[in-house]
């Protein structure tokens, strides 16, 4: 520390430290050091963002389940604030609460795309892709409360279809990996009273990004990204890891300022050796000589020999 | 973009290719952190992306020839 370049103001090294680990780049921001701060938040995040992309927002999360624990996180987690999230998602899926349910709270609304699968008169199922909106909500049964509803949409062919929906009712858990969160229920015939199954109604309606968003994959979801990314899968979970490493780089030069000094300090040792030699070449050798032979032994390239610090 | 069309793209696109976006971020990063002078830290990292590229071309020159009439 006592070495350090005085051109290079650190203000607060350890506030530097943290804003840099938070936000790549924000730490020398703060320091003033604009030119480094855009580069390390252009370049970490950037590769950050682009490894997220390319794995479909679902490389980084935190996983310590058998056989499914991502160590490369504590890699990734070095990008500060758009990683950290994955530790409070980790939370939230591994909570007892978090489970499927076979009842709702109240009413659900929302669009959904799957199969209706239905019985034809020879008794063989029949299935046929749907796109909609379903609704659904509890109402008082015979034996308690029960779920019951509609979905209204078009099928493949782009037909309307209106169905009625009843129990057996099932819905995913509300915090997964998966974008869309599974919906199985009966579509059902008759009056208010009395209602008979007719077929089965499976699909998916949409999750909510922060309840995707980070969240560990579970091995089906595992296998179905893998099936779908192939090799990109493994190339974006580099690039994330890649973005974390190299901001523990810039975390440092936040704290502690760059590893080998300012960058010039051998440009200023060389230029007077240089004046001197080129006032020798014109005329006061006598004088001069053992500069000249300095200069001599130190016209290696500037940015090759690292330095610690400012020799001044 | 959908991921459909993201992928097509993607399965078109030599993955090779992707290395060299890494190699130029982690040539700049690595230069940042060791020095403060801008033009300095540009000419290293030039410097240093030309030889990680020329290294990556050796290995896959090596492997090239390795691999010839397999």
């Amino acid at each position: 520390m006592e070495n350090r370049d005085h051109r290079v103001s650190l203000k607060t090294p350890w506030l530097a430290a943290l804003l840099a680990f938070l936000v790549p780049g924000l730490g020398h921001i703060y320091q003033g050091r604009y030119f480094k701060g855009t580069l390390y938040a252009v370049c970490i995040l950037g590769t950050f963002l682009m490894g997220m992309c390319m794995g479909d927002d679902k490389v980084v999360y935190f996983s310590r389940e058998p056989g499914q624990s991502t160590y490369g996180y504590f890699s990734q987690m070095m990008v500060g604030l758009p990683a950290l999230p994955a530790l409070v998602q980790t939370r939230r899926y591994q909570n007892p609460e978090n489970v499927g349910v076979s009842m709702l709270d109240g009413d659900l609304s929302a669009p959904f795309k799957g199969v209706m699968i239905s019985r034809t008169a020879n008794n063989r199922a029949k299935k046929e892709t749907v796109h909609g909106e379903i609704s659904l909500k509890p109402e008082p049964g015979d034996f308690g409360p029960v779920v019951r509803g509609k979905f209204t949409g078009s099928d493949e062919h782009g037909k309307e279809v209106t169905l009625q929906l009843s129990e057996p009712f099932d819905l995913d858990k509300p915090i997964a990996a998966s974008d869309g969160r599974y919906l199985e229920c009966d579509i059902v015939m008759g009056d208010e009273k009395r209602f008979s199954s007719v077929g089965k109604l499976e699909g998916v309606i949409p999750r909510a990004w922060i309840n995707r968003f980070e969240v560990p994959l579970g091995k089906e979801d595992l296998e179905d990204l893998n099936g779908r990314l192939g090799k990109y899968y493994e190339l974006a979970l580099v690039y994330t890891w890649i973005a974390g490493l190299l901001n523990i780089l810039a975390i440092w030069d936040a704290f502690e300022g760059p590893a080998y000094g300012y960058g010039d300090e051998l440009m200023q040792t060389i230029q007077p050796a240089v004046a001197t030699t080129q006032a020798l070449t014109a005329g006061n050798i006598s004088e001069a000589a053992p500069t000249a032979s300095v200069a001599s032994h130190t016209m290696a390239p500037a940015h090759d020999m690292p330095t610690h610090g400012n020799p001044s | 973009m959908g991921l459909g069309l993201q992928l097509t793209l993607l399965a078109n696109f030599n993955t090779t290719w992707l290395l060299l976006p890494l190699a130029v971020v982690i040539s700049l990063v690595y230069s940042a952190s060791r020095f403060e002078n801008t033009s300095v830290i540009l000419h290293r990292a030039t410097r240093l992306f030309l030889q990680i590229t020329g290294l990556m071309t050796a290995v896959f020159l090596v492997l090239l020839v390795l691999s010839y009439n397999l």
